[in-house]
């Protein structure tokens, strides 16, 4: 045998909380490999098992699933490369977590895996806990039953992993077959015969299920599926009441066998979960609870990501200035202190924010308490269009709509779904806090009402109109996108378990690590490509500006810096970008916007906070560090044909629905690409959330005028 | 579906009563119900619902799961 290859590959499969993903961080720690499975969005993770010195398999974490027969996107992946021995996912063997507390209806899939002719290690998890409360299981008796090797493990101790390795080696060495749970009907048998020489299957079983799922199974071709659906026409085969039938005698054969193998005196775990439930989805209460946590998370991920945040900034800062002050004047230098250094650094301060906020929802989900609040809102959600669990996306979208779009892949329906990443980015993101401190001190005085600071108020107005918007949004949507598929809660609430840590520390990770990359390279693409336009002009223009502004700065007696300031605002005026920016001031110029604001709504698209960078530059303030003196160059603008000041309380309202509501972010764009599959959905986003901008920055203008 | 008419259903059971599920009404509901684990025979209860009430939480067979009402109304009970 060839030595340390990893030719075998091994399906993790298991119910969703069976403890699936805990194991599969316990047999490959930090040697896991997360990408795709071909064609869907759906998370594959990967990771290397040795398990003796020539021997290492091939460790593939499965999406949860309760059947072969699939309710959401995840588990079609499932049942996609299960059904097909040609997928370059089949695996060789499966690994098939059962969680002790809930071991009836696990048997089902069992049987149904090993009916596919795969040779099945059967691990039990949560060992520690399951003994501690009390339940028994012969496990000899329960893997002479069903013929399969069964191990009890716990990831919290480990201490027999050396089992699961040996169990692993020795699916390979006795290849003695299963005997077939379930016997197919001779009207099943029929179609699956009819179609053995057309169809690519191992056992009978694989084939009924190719042919069940023959309408979405991505590896059938087209005519084959006509085929299979006239052929089921014809003999009268239903989909639906063959599976139920599957399903009721699976059951009734397995509940035989394993009859008084396993015993669970009812007792305290069941106790503790239940008291904690008593409280946690209470009517009154458990909403409460919920909207108190929410508080405190959004105060943990603001002020306690502040400091981190200012030193990366400052980091960012010193890291350009260093390169601008030791590297020769060239393009490159400026390509890396002006382009990409400015933005990467757009992208990572947030990491800060991201890490808490997932570090949070991280928690929740692995106690278990993510699925009660799916089940506390989904009543509620419903009547917006969306799902229970839209809510964990919306209040992810308050830091950031791009892992908020991501989590959106655990909802089942794609109509609610795509609601879901459709309006998540109305709600107010941190990235335009700084734009909405810039502008609101040209909105609102700084008073008080009442007990209230004027501007504080204001704040909370606008993000509450974000929301207010996304909620309306998405039962407009409810009505205009036509259904695709059915809508099912049917959630399992587990018992709570005590966090492990490690679990937490791979999914922050994970999900950091996508948000840095996913949105990191658009950015970087972006800003160099914005760096490029602002630097260059055509020929000659910026040249001259630059004359022009020496001169000036000559004639005016100014000091060396505010000279080089008056040049950077000139040259960026010749650039292209000014250019640009002059070019769409008739298209803003209705919302009392002037071609500086424009080349700012440019460059900002990349993101939003890029708008005060780009204000400090064409009012030529040295450093972007302080706000306020942004302000105050901005308070000293002069509209030159009516000798008013550019931004009134109408022109800085009015900028700032237009922040409330745009798509401004390129980033958003590209994950909705992604997790959409299709430029249509980001192009309608994109104008639709335009739209309401324009609309309402227009109304507010005219009225404020 | 008319012989399960006047059946009562699993939106209609009271708190803290244990029920036997009987029957289903809906096929495209009840092929999904008996993945989860309920099953003609199976004891359930109703834990509580939620808090608009438009979701159910019960306990089958010693599980916890949330249904929807429409979910739940496709479930016979006796």
């Amino acid at each position: 045998m060839a030595k340390k290859t990893s030719k075998y590959k091994i399906a993790l499969i298991g119910n969703p909380n069976s403890g699936k993903t805990s194991l599969f961080n316990s047999l490959t720690g930090m040697h896991q490999h997360v990408a795709n499975f071909p064609g869907v969005t759906v998370d594959k993770k990967t990771g290397i098992l040795k398990i003796d010195k020539d021997l290492s398999v091939t460790l593939i974490d499965f999406p949860g699933t309760y059947s072969l027969y699939p309710n959401s996107d995840d588990e079609k992946v499932v049942a996609e490369i299960l059904t097909n021995p040609k997928d370059k996912d089949y695996p060789d063997a499966v690994i098939y977590i059962i969680d002790p507390f809930d071991f009836k209806r696990q048997m089902l899939l069992l049987t149904q895996l090993q009916d596919l002719g795969l040779p099945v290690l059967v691990v039990l998890t949560m060992k520690d806990l399951a003994i501690k409360q009390g339940i028994k299981i012969n496990i000899k008796k329960l893997s002479e039953q069903i013929q399969s090797p069964v191990i009890f493990f716990s990831n919290k101790t480990k201490e027999n992993i050396h089992e699961i390795k040996s169990g692993i080696r020795n699916l390979f060495e006795n290849k003695s077959r299963v005997k077939t749970c379930y016997s197919l009907t001779s009207h099943e048998k029929d179609i699956v015969d009819n179609f053995r020489d057309k169809l690519n299957f191992n056992t009978d079983y694989q084939g009924l299920l190719q042919i069940h799922h023959s309408e979405w199974l991505k590896y059938i071709p087209k005519n084959l599926k006509e085929e299979i659906k006239d052929y089921k026409l014809k003999i009268g085969f239903n989909d639906i009441s063959l599976q139920i039938q599957e399903t009721l005698e699976r059951y009734r054969i397995f509940n035989k066998k394993i009859k008084g193998i396993i015993n669970f005196k009812r007792n305290s775990v069941k106790a503790i979960t239940d008291k904690i439930d008593d409280i946690v989805t209470h009517k009154l209460i458990g909403p409460i609870i919920f909207f108190v946590l929410m508080l405190f998370m959004f105060q943990a991920i603001f002020s306690w990501s502040e400091l981190p945040m200012e030193w990366l900034e400052d980091g960012f800062t010193t890291l350009s200035n260093y390169l601008k002050v030791n590297f020769p004047q060239n393009w490159l230098t400026g390509l890396l202190a002006d382009g990409i250094i400015p933005g990467l650094a757009g992208v990572l301060v947030f990491i800060p924010q991201i890490f808490l906020l997932f570090l949070i929802i991280g928690i929740m989900e692995e106690v278990g308490y993510m699925s009660r609040v799916i089940f506390m809102f989904d009543d509620l959600m419903r009547k917006f269009g969306m799902n229970g669990r839209s809510m964990i996306s919306l209040i992810s979208g308050g830091a950031c709509a791009v892992p908020a779009i991501m989590s959106t892949r655990t909802i089942n329906n794609w109509k609610e779904r795509l609601i879901t990443i459709m309006v998540t980015p109305l709600v107010s993101c941190s990235a335009r806090i700084p734009v909405y401190t810039l502008l609101v001190v040209f909105a609102v005085p700084d008073k008080d009402i009442g007990i209230f600071n004027a501007r504080g108020l204001a704040l909370m107005g606008l993000y509450s109109m974000g929301i207010f918007m996304a909620l309306i949004s998405s039962m407009v949507m409810k009505y205009i996108i036509k259904t695709k598929g059915p809508s099912y809660l049917m959630i399992s609430l587990p018992e709570y378990k005590r966090p492990i840590v490690k679990n937490i520390g791979l999914y922050v990770k994970e999900k950091v690590g996508a948000f840095v990359f996913g949105a990191g390279k658009i950015i970087l693409m972006v800003s160099i490509a914005l760096w490029f336009l602002a630097s260059y002009g055509p020929p000659g223009a910026m040249d001259k500006a630059e004359k022009q502004a020496i001169e000036t700065g000559a004639k005016r007696n100014l000091s060396e810096e505010q000279t080089l300031n008056l040049i950077a605002a000139e040259k960026i005026e010749h650039s292209y970008i000014g250019y640009l920016g002059k070019s769409i001031e008739p298209a803003i110029k209705p919302l009392g916007f002037d071609w500086k604001i424009g080349i700012a709504l440019i460059t900002s698209f990349a993101a939003r906070e890029i708008f005060v960078g780009t204000m400090a530059t064409i009012y030529s303030v040295g450093s972007t560090e302080d706000n306020l003196k942004v302000s105050e160059q901005m308070a000293k603008d002069v509209n030159l044909q009516t000798g008013e000041k550019t931004y009134n309380s109408a022109v800085a309202w009015s900028l700032l629905l237009f922040y409330v509501f745009a798509l401004q972010c390129m980033s958003t764009i590209a994950v909705v690409r992604k997790e959409t599959g299709s430029w249509k959905w980001p192009v309608m986003q994109f104008l639709y959330m335009g739209g309401l901008a324009y609309f309402f920055s227009f109304l507010i203008y005219n009225f404020l005028n | 579906m008319n012989p399960n008419k006047n059946k009562m259903r699993g939106s209609d059971i009271s708190k803290g009563h244990n029920y036997k599920i009987k029957d289903f009404t809906n096929s495209n509901i009840a092929v999904k119900l008996l993945i989860l684990g309920f099953l003609p025979g199976s004891v359930i209860s109703l834990i509580r619902k939620s808090p608009f009430g438009g979701a159910y939480y019960f306990d089958v067979n010693g599980n916890r799961i949330a249904l929807r009402k429409n979910e739940a109304e496709a479930i016979v009970v006796d």
